[in-house]
């Protein structure tokens, strides 16, 4: 760079500065880089204008705020001097901080031309001829400034044209038609990659023939002698032409046979996005350093809106879950009833935790006959809108058979196999356990469908599981459930619940299991607590329990007790 | 850099950069080099034409080492690229700097 910038020509004061400022800052870039930034490279650009040079220095570091002014550290630091120094030396300095790169952008004037030299003739042009002195290069440097500017004012174009929202596929062909315009080239083929990077789809194509088939780009895919492959797969421009014709493998090669021209691959973030490969219809006229450099900046520019573009379909994605998962929330909420029916001599409450924003439990206490009450906890496994679906759809079936409500073994081998080809479609199950109790004959009868037996204790006594547990709901088609009858003492509570409230975590990661729910429960049945009671004590030894931890399940349960 | 000992000061000469890339090494040169005998050190920047923030850091790191045996660092003829530097950053207070 020292050698380039004495040729402008510049004195030896600014050649110093030029060199102190750019090692300052290139030292900065290689001891701040992030690990994935070690690497990348970084770019130097030099700019000579008239009355001031620029220089442009990308890093891949985490980045950092530029202080208007830095302040000198003090004498016995031995950091920090850098970007004093650079601030000191320079005319201005910016820091432009990017999602995958920052450019420190330096400028410093150059001193005023001597007396008598007519102002401003040296041009970067007028740099290339005296580095170089040869007709022919001038003539190619002419045509690369030319090439670049005619790039730069079609990105603007397209920068512009961003602000309107229009599909990618539609943008990249308009683009590409200004591409070969620009650099005189005879066809194009875009392929991007598919999200999952698994292989390359046709996006555009200026020619005639079908393309329109994916390249696999796993590994052990066979190789077809593909250019656009084999540039995605070494990360590099495949160059083909006379000496390196295209192979009879590659698809492109029944198209264009004789071509000269690249495949270019593109990345955005360091992830691959796409192949793009242009060329010409003939092997002696080969692109010219500024036209590659050209179609370079076109497909990596290209790289950056695709990937802007997939991020703002992503995000437009996530909203429209956000949404949904709220209304499946808001129905799940509202199946859970709102007041439980009581029934002479006991009392039901439930309690009902979702983990997130939606879950799959579900409770219900439905009074029969003015009387007999059947009590219902179910759990969908899964997580989000399927379960709450099906938990909608539990419980409208639930509803439709109240004549089953007294035999609720029979009533599950019902909901077996209604909800059967439903379930087995969409790979779900639920577990249940219903449970009839009669205050008449002070009788209640369980059954189960997969679900964790209920407790039953009675003050001063010890809980005992009870419940008879076949399959869950949806596995088996011809499952049938049997029931079992318990005496129900005048005392007795009952605690139906779903495994989340077992498997409630502490913060040492231990779970709160089988054996300590029921300590938890038998203490609250010695005090004499009726349903609403032992609701309310069950949740607060729940979340005393989980601490901070939040929990990873959904937690419900139903307590039945005497008044 | 060659170094060699007269009396008590240890000269560090023929070096024509001190950057990124030497500072380690000078301050490894140093520590190797310093007996208990040495009060000075003398930096021969005659023909050092580019002396960067690393250069720096190890200047001041032998400087730190010198004052705390009651010693001190010298820096003998500083080329204009360098005096640049030290004045930019307030340094050339700091070192005692030679210019016969």
């Amino acid at each position: 760079m020292r050698q380039f910038l004495a040729a402008v020509p510049l004195p030896e004061d600014d050649l110093h500065a030029w060199e102190l400022m750019v090692t300052e800052a290139a030292n900065n870039a290689a001891e701040y880089a992030t690990e994935a930034g070690r690497q990348l490279t970084n770019r130097l650009e030099v700019f000579c204008r008239e009355r001031e040079i620029e220089v442009r220095l990308t890093d891949h570091t985490s980045g950092f705020d530029m202080p208007a002014q830095a302040e000198l550290p003090s004498v016995d630091s031995e950091k920090g001097r850098g970007l004093f120094l650079i601030q000191s030396l320079a005319d201005e300095v910016e820091y432009l901080r990017g999602r995958a790169e920052n450019c420190m952008v330096i400028r410093k004037k150059r001193p005023a031309p001597a007396a008598g030299a007519p102002p401003g003739t040296t041009s970067a042009v007028d740099v290339g001829s005296r580095f170089i002195g040869d007709e022919q290069t001038l003539q190619a440097m002419t045509e690369e400034l030319a090439s670049c500017y005619e790039s730069l004012s079609a990105i603007f174009r397209f920068s512009s044209a961003l602000n309107q929202p229009q599909p990618t596929e539609e943008f990249a062909a308009t683009w590409m038609l200004e591409l070969l315009a620009i650099v005189e080239a005879d066809w194009y083929v875009l392929r991007l990659a598919d999200p999952g990077g698994k292989e390359l789809r046709l996006s555009a194509s200026s020619l005639p023939g079908n393309l329109d088939f994916a390249l696999s780009l796993l590994p052990d895919a066979s190789s077809t002698g593909s250019v656009e492959l084999r540039s995605a797969q070494s990360r590099q421009d495949v160059w083909f032409d006379a000496s390196a014709p295209l192979m009879l493998g590659d698809p492109l090669s029944h198209l264009v046979r004789h071509s000269n021209g690249l495949a270019h691959p593109i990345f955005a973030e360091g992830v691959l996005v796409g192949v793009l490969t242009v060329g010409r219809l003939s092997t002696d006229a080969p692109f010219k350093a500024g036209q590659v450099n050209v179609i370079q900046t076109f497909a990596d520019f290209l790289g950056i809106q695709i990937s802007n573009a997939r991020f703002r379909a992503d995000h437009l994605q996530a909203q429209l879950m956000a949404r949904e998962l709220q209304i499946a929330s808001n129905l799940q909420r509202s199946l859970l009833p709102e007041k439980l029916p009581q029934m002479p001599g006991f009392g039901v409450a439930g309690y009902y935790h979702s983990a997130r924003q939606v879950g799959g439990d579900f409770y219900d206490a439905i009074a029969v006959d003015g009387q007999g009450l059947l009590l219902v906890i179910a759990d969908v496994m899964g997580k989000g809108v399927p379960a709450a679906m099906f938990a909608t759809i539990f419980r409208s079936h639930l509803h439709a058979r109240l004549d089953l409500v007294k035999r609720p073994g029979e009533f599950l081998t019902w909901l077996n196999r209604s909800l059967f080809s439903d379930l087995d479609r969409m790979e779900m199950f639920i577990t249940a356990q219903l449970v009839y109790v009669d205050p008449t004959t002070r009788r209640f009868q369980v059954a189960g469908a997969g679900h964790c037996p209920l407790l039953m204790t009675s003050p001063g006594g010890s809980p005992i599981e009870v419940g008879n547990t076949g399959f869950p709901l949806g596995i088996m088609f011809d499952t049938r459930y049997s029931e079992e009858v318990r005496d129900l003492p005048a005392d007795a509570r009952l605690l139906l619940f779903t495994d989340g409230v077992t498997d409630t975590e502490n913060a040492g990661e231990e779970m709160l299991g089988t054996e300590g729910l029921k300590q938890n429960l038998q203490l609250i049945a010695n005090r004499r607590c009726n349903a609403a009671q032992t609701v309310q004590e069950m949740a607060i030894m729940l979340q005393t329990f989980q601490g901070k931890k939040p929990a990873t399940d959904d937690q419900a349960f139903l307590a039945l007790a005497s008044e | 850099m060659k170094t060699r000992t007269e009396d008590n000061t240890l000269f560090i000469t023929d070096f024509t950069e001190l950057n990124t890339t030497n500072a380690m090494w000078l301050q490894d040169l140093v520590r190797q080099s310093l007996v208990q005998a040495h009060k000075i050190i003398e930096l021969d920047l005659s023909k050092v034409r580019f002396l960067d923030s690393n250069g720096i850091s190890a200047l001041i790191s032998i400087h730190k080492t010198m004052c705390k045996r009651g010693g001190k660092i010298r820096l003998f003829r500083p080329t204009p690229a360098v005096s640049q530097v030290l004045h930019l950053l307030s340094l050339n207070e700091v070192f005692e700097i030679i210019n016969p």
